[in-house]
């Protein structure tokens, strides 16, 4: 009751001027975003994170989610018109999205896209608000110890299901651990790693390092592509209908695909690749039109678009009720709420509840926008395929150092921002993954401030850390979260051969 | 793996090595016996030697057996992107100097003209349009202070 109450109030939030425009901006961003070839959720977010600072908390946050759900959507579009996935998460798009387009039903992949997105991201929400209020109070049981062990299981989960070499994986996570040691120690205040340089005092900020490994990275690989390769030309486009019959085989898929990406979106490290995996994977194995998939069946657009937005609304659960991000872009909010003066964590959603739930009933109003969005408007976000690069290459710059200057005013901050992007390019040409680092980088702080604690409450004792029922229970899912790739084999050899 | 890892996995190494010596410096306890500075520092650059190590014996191990490279990609990093990473710096140096409006408007101006080769003109009217609208919707917009420049 209390919940639903909570809810009310958010909804009176969220339904304010200021706040639809807001999330109206965000979601507009959003499928932009979605809609530059390798810019996803991840760039997206840290491009805008600089401009929220001094902006009221439940505004910038629902604009910051719109951008994250919205890019989304826009990586549908690019996967269907150019076979080229925004994000990872879009990858399972092309197998049947693509084909489709290329028989001349772009537009119907298109809608298709459009309904299950906002199907799966409606049941997601739905989920948040019924399974938020249990978990927040679950996190009360957390002390350091067990939040220390929460962390690790976050990036535990995220190493096991990176699709690269898992050493690169727990290098590119340690790095960003070893990132986040640099300035001050926020215990004794003495400076680490700091070389008397006094810029680097207050430590590395993440949205500095994010700005630079996804978008510069981003803009440094793809001219390089086009150098070697030339530009892409995206397929013809139609007009974005559904058919009755498309309705119908798509009904029973993306229901059972949003259920299945909500609950993958809140194990810390899944999120939306693997959800659109898994239910791409089990949607074809209990379908009668099996021979269709990868060659342009509608529900192989279905499944994969509704679990990807359902997942969205699972990744904000640890995050909002524990403070723990499950991905990269979850990581970036997490950042983004830091930088807002909220306090993530257990605590939060006892302290900020307005924050919460407007953010939580932002996010049912958010669908519909983008619903109705992008009815009318996929066209003119599919016309951003046809810009030639080097506009997108020179705006994502601008943007680029705008958001890193703005953070502090300083020069510095965007020779830094540089560094990062010329890091990111690298590690993206030598298959090193940036989900990791950048999880490690904001979480980094906040690990070895609970291990600390943790170690000086037990006075040493390594004990504390199988010392309760709750982590002895951390210690069962992070079994889970190890066993986790193993199934995950079984469902890749569900997906089409011919891939 | 390819041939190249080989390289990447010395660099990390030789980082790991230097952070671990830099974290060799900072206190493992407080005074009151608390656990210092440079605990979480000393296991992160354990675990970065560690994974450095066993990176670096994977790619030697490529080297041994000859194994071919399964990505023709060289691992190393461009003309074209450095190329592209030198007008940025150059842009940054702009910025500092010219101001954001005209630093942007150069650049802008250079990287589409000499970088993308793209016609004088097109490239003049993008850049000042982009230029100016980024200026004025930041600076009006979104209140962000953006450099005034030492020049002007």
């Amino acid at each position: 009751m209390e919940s639903l109450n909570y809810l009310i109030d958010g909804f009176a939030s969220a339904l304010s001027l200021t706040n639809l425009l807001y999330a109206t901006f965000g979601v507009f961003v959003g499928q932009i975003i979605g809609v530059l070839p390798g810019l996803g959720p991840i760039t997206g977010l840290s491009l805008l994170v600089p401009l929220v600072f001094g902006m009221e908390p439940t505004s910038a946050l629902i604009m910051l989610c719109g951008v994250y759900y919205g890019s989304f959507f826009g990586g549908a579009i690019t996967s269907i018109l150019l076979n080229t996935p925004g994000d990872a998460a879009a990858v399972v798009t092309t197998f049947d999205g693509y084909p489709m387009a290329r028989q001349g039903h772009a537009g119907r992949a298109l809608g298709i896209a459009a309904l299950s997105s906002f199907i799966g991201g409606t049941i997601s929400v739905l989920g948040l608000t019924l399974v938020m209020p249990l978990m927040s109070k679950a996190a009360l049981l957390f002390g350091p110890a067990e939040y220390t062990m929460l962390i690790v299981m976050a990036f535990l989960a995220v190493l096991t299901l990176s699709s690269t070499s898992k050493t690169k994986a727990v290098i590119s996570a340690v790095v960003g651990l070893v990132l986040a040691t640099i300035g001050q120690d926020q215990i004794s205040g003495q400076p680490r790693f700091t070389f008397g340089v006094f810029e680097l005092y207050n430590g590395f900020d993440f949205a500095l390092v994010a700005i630079g490994l996804f978008a510069i990275g981003e803009v440094l690989l793809r001219v390089e592509e086009i150098h070697h390769e030339g530009e892409q030309k995206a397929a013809k486009f139609s007009k974005a209908l559904v058919t009755l019959e498309d309705t119908k085989r798509i009904a029973k898929p993306t229901i059972i695909s949003s259920i299945l990406g909500f609950f993958i979106g809140v194990l810390p490290g899944a999120g939306a690749t693997i959800s659109a995996f898994m239910s791409y994977g089990l949607v074809k194995a209990i379908s009668k039109n099996k021979d269709e998939f990868g060659k342009g069946a509608p529900e192989g657009v279905a499944a994969p678009e509704a679990a990807n937005n359902a997942s969205v609304g699972g990744a904000m659960v640890p995050m909002l009720a524990l403070g723990v991000p499950g991905s990269g872009s979850t990581a970036v909010l997490l950042g983004a709420m830091m930088i807002l003066g909220l306090n993530p964590g257990p605590l939060f959603m006892t302290e900020s509840p307005g924050v919460a739930w407007g953010v939580i009933a932002s996010m049912y109003i958010g669908n519909v926008i983008l619903l109705i969005m992008n009815i009318p408007m996929i066209r003119l976000f599919a016309s951003v395929l046809y810009l030639p690069y080097s506009y997108i290459a020179l705006g994502v710059v601008i943007l680029s150092f705008i958001g890193a200057y703005s953070l502090q005013n300083s020069m510095f901050d965007v020779y830094l921002m540089l560094g990062s992007g010329l890091v990111g390019y690298l590690m993206k040409k030598n298959d090193f993954p940036l989900g990791p680092l950048i999880l490690t980088l904001v979480l980094g702080s906040l690990l070895e401030g609970n291990f600390r604690k943790s170690l000086l409450t037990s006075d040493g004792s390594y004990g504390i850390f199988f010392g309760s029922v709750t982590a002895i229970s951390i210690w069962a899912l992070i079994l889970v979260a190890l066993l986790t790739p193993t199934l995950m084999k079984r469902v890749r050899t569900m997906m089409p051969t011919s891939r | 793996m390819r041939r190249v890892d080989l390289l990447w996995s010395v660099v990390i190494v030789v980082f790991a090595a230097a952070y671990l010596s830099a974290a060799s410096d900072l206190p493992l306890t407080t005074r009151r016996g608390a656990p210092g500075a440079g605990v979480f520092p000393l296991y992160m650059g354990i675990l970065l030697a560690i994974a450095g190590a066993l990176y670096l014996v994977q790619a030697i191990l490529v080297v041994i057996r000859k194994t071919p490279d399964n990505d023709s990609s060289s691992g190393l990093p461009s003309r074209p992107a450095m190329v592209l990473m030198g007008y940025m710096i150059g842009y940054a140096i702009a910025m500092q100097t010219l101001g954001f409006l005209i630093g942007t408007f150069v650049f802008g101006f250079l990287v589409l003209s000499t970088y993308f080769r793209l016609p004088y003109l097109r490239s003049l009217i993008v850049s000042l349009g982009m230029a100016v609208i980024v200026h004025f919707g930041f600076t009006i917009g979104f209140q962000v202070e953006l450099p005034v420049g030492l020049i002007f």
